[in-house]
């Protein structure tokens, strides 16, 4: 095994702090659409939190893309726009999750410092951060004041429709925060990639080098 | 003897027929008299029509009364105004023998009502705006004209603005009830604030429908000085509610709460106007459901596509009794959850609203599922609560992601253990046990 830093600091400080935000935000979010059912802090507490945190997501996911964008890593979530290598290679990687990896077969997918996702992984974190991310990040902002952005909430078809697309992507949110965390043990070891997006070091089978 | 006592008799019949005859000549005057600050020209007239039974019939066999109280009219604020100068019709030298057919009594008040404006121009402008000359207009036989709310004979000063002579509840009587323990009339009466008359929101003589969206609220903020400013210290996005939420829906606790869909067109956002003999939804019996609305809405936008019809809601009080019960601020509702949660009272009362031929809205229920279907979703994409009006099939989209989201790593666990079982069954190196 050897090490590779995968993960540079202002990448790991918005990780974790990109997480921790997405759980207050599905937890506010449950209690202002379920109130009366849910009541731990209440609807008006819940969105007083929700709006703050979700500012300071936007804040954080500036950081982020300002990283991105004035690093070479930054080819990591851009699309290949080779459908024909993305498949075969998305059929490789599941094959790997669904077979390989219980009978010990190396991963398909040889991480690098720019080419850190394999084929699943780049198109999920791609439409994640490229779209629904500022898509829940937008809309969030016109239901934070319908009045102040009324021209372009009335634009996309009312509140109703803009709420209905947040829900959406919420909805896939409250499936990706359950889902995530054990995607996360399924690198080399169980906690290998836990520990590389606390030290930036990811630890690599050697004759994968 | 018999001869005096007979010419005592006749001498006494003598003197009473000239007693009486006296008097009822000198009546006018005696009445002149007594009656200082009434015109000495209208003493005439008060001679005939201060008689109790005078009346006249109509052409439609109803007769209407024609007597003046004397005493009131004395007192009242026209005790100084010549009749003629009302009653410009009639000349004296041919009052008499006029006989003038009248249609009716309705019919008399109305023309004769004209001749207000004379002296009140300004109050007359300001009726013509109002629903009151809109019911007139409408031909509505119990539309408000001047002398419905200002009795010309008996207007003291100052009576129509105190609150036991107030004309609104001669119509208005159920809502007076309501408006009677609120907050408005009880302060007045332990002197605490000022007096908050019909008038003070509704306006004296431009008299506003409650139900308009420049109404009420307008009233309200008009007195209730920087309230918006009170409001958003500890409600989010007050401004908001007070677009979609008319006061009394807290101000007023107990009331039975409704969604009132505004159908609006135009970029002024005006209430779609319904044509007489033509409803705009035709399901007698039956309440408007999701694809009605949605048809109405595709149908009205192929027609006339620069119309920009839509529907506009609005959480208001049902009934306009309730919207009077205003309570003190201290017990009005301030519990989010009182809205924001699934199957709040707010939102089990649905209604669309146009505006009738006269003004009036007209209401058509409306099945409250809409709130909570996806169908409407562009149909009334305008008024949204969150938790209390949220689209269902969101919520089993919800759970499904919850099943996925435990279900995916669980399911993938489970395949290992069956891979790993099935290559021992099969002799078959298991392949490693994944450490930390």
């Amino acid at each position: 095994m050897h090490r590779i830093y995968i993960h540079p600091l202002p990448v790991r400080i918005w990780h974790w702090l990109n997480a921790a935000g997405f759980v207050a935000m599905i937890l506010t979010g449950m209690q202002m659409r379920y109130a009366g059912t849910i009541e731990v802090i209440g609807f008006r507490t819940a969105v007083r939190m929700h709006n703050w945190i979700g500012f300071a997501l936007i804040a954080n996911y500036c950081l982020w893309l300002g990283f991105y964008a004035t690093s070479s890593r930054i080819r990591c979530y851009l699309p290949e726009l080779n459908l024909r290598k993305f498949f075969f290679g998305s059929v490789r990687q599941m094959k790997y999750y669904c077979y390989g990896m219980f009978v010990g077969e190396p991963n398909p997918h040889q991480i690098s410092i720019t080419n850190k996702f394999n084929p699943m992984q780049a198109t999920l974190y791609q439409l994640v951060m490229v779209v629904l991310v500022p898509v829940q990040f937008y809309t969030g902002v016109l239901l934070w004041d319908v009045q102040r952005f009324a021209a372009q909430v009335n634009f996309l078809g009312g509140i109703r429709v803009v709420d209905t697309v947040h829900v959406l992507i919420f909805i896939f949110f409250v499936a990706y925060v359950l889902v995530h965390p054990y995607l996360g043990t399924l690198g080399a070891t169980r906690t290998g990639q836990y520990k590389a997006m606390i030290s930036g070091y990811e630890e690599v089978p050697d004759e994968r080098k | 003897m018999n001869r005096a006592s007979s010419s005592l008799a006749r001498r006494g019949f003598r003197l009473a027929l000239i007693a009486a005859v006296t008097f009822f000549c000198l009546l006018p005057i005696c009445w002149t008299a007594a009656q200082a600050q009434v015109p000495a020209a209208d003493t005439r007239c008060l001679g005939c029509h201060a008689r109790r039974g005078l009346f006249k019939s109509m052409e439609n066999s109803d007769h209407m009364s024609m007597v003046v109280p004397a005493d009131a009219y004395a007192k009242s604020v026209h005790a100084t105004t010549l009749c003629t100068d009302c009653h410009t019709d009639v000349k004296a030298a041919t009052h008499l023998e006029t006989r003038k057919s009248i249609k009716s009594a309705r019919a008399y008040a109305i023309a004769s009502g004209a001749v207000c404006q004379n002296c009140h121009d300004k109050e007359s402008r300001e009726w013509r705006s109002s629903i009151h000359a809109a019911l007139v207009t409408a031909g509505n036989d119990k539309g408000p004209i001047c002398t419905n709310c200002h009795p010309p004979h008996t207007e003291t000063p100052g009576m129509s603005r105190s609150i036991e002579n107030l004309p609104c509840k001669s119509c208005h009587d159920t809502i007076f009830a309501g408006y009677a323990g609120s907050v408005h009339a009880t302060a007045r009466k332990d002197d605490k604030a000022a007096p908050v008359l019909c008038s003070g929101c509704h306006n004296a003589h431009d008299v506003s429908i409650a139900s308009s969206p420049t109404g009420p609220k307008h009233a309200c903020l008009s007195c209730h000085d920087g309230v918006l400013q009170k409001h958003q210290a500890w409600l989010p996005n007050a401004s908001l509610h007070f677009e979609m939420v008319s006061c009394p829906v807290c101000h007023s606790p107990t009331a039975a709460r409704r969604v009132d869909l505004q159908l609006v067109e135009g970029t002024e956002r005006t209430r779609h106007s319904e044509k007489a003999g033509v409803p705009t939804f035709n399901t007698p019996g039956k309440s408007v459901d999701a694809i009605a609305l949605y048809n109405l809405l595709q149908t009205t936008a192929q027609q006339t596509p620069n119309l920009h019809a839509a529907l506009r809601g609005r959480l208001e009080v049902s009934t306009p009794e309730q919207i009077h019960q205003l309570a003190p601020k201290e017990q009005a509702i301030s519990r989010c959850d009182t809205c924001h949660s699934a199957g709040a009272a707010a939102f089990q009362s649905v209604s669309i609203s146009v505006a009738g031929p006269d003004g009036l809205p007209i209401r058509y229920v409306v099945d409250k599922e809409v709130l909570s279907s996806a169908m409407s979703l562009g149909a009334i994409s305008g008024f949204y609560a969150i938790g209390g009006t949220r689209i269902g099939v969101l919520d089993t989209l919800l759970l499904l992601a919850v099943l996925a989201g435990v279900g995916v790593p669980a399911a993938h666990l489970l395949l290992g253990v069956l891979v790993r079982r099935h290559r021992k069954r099969r002799g078959m190196t298991p392949g490693p046990q994944r450490i930390d």
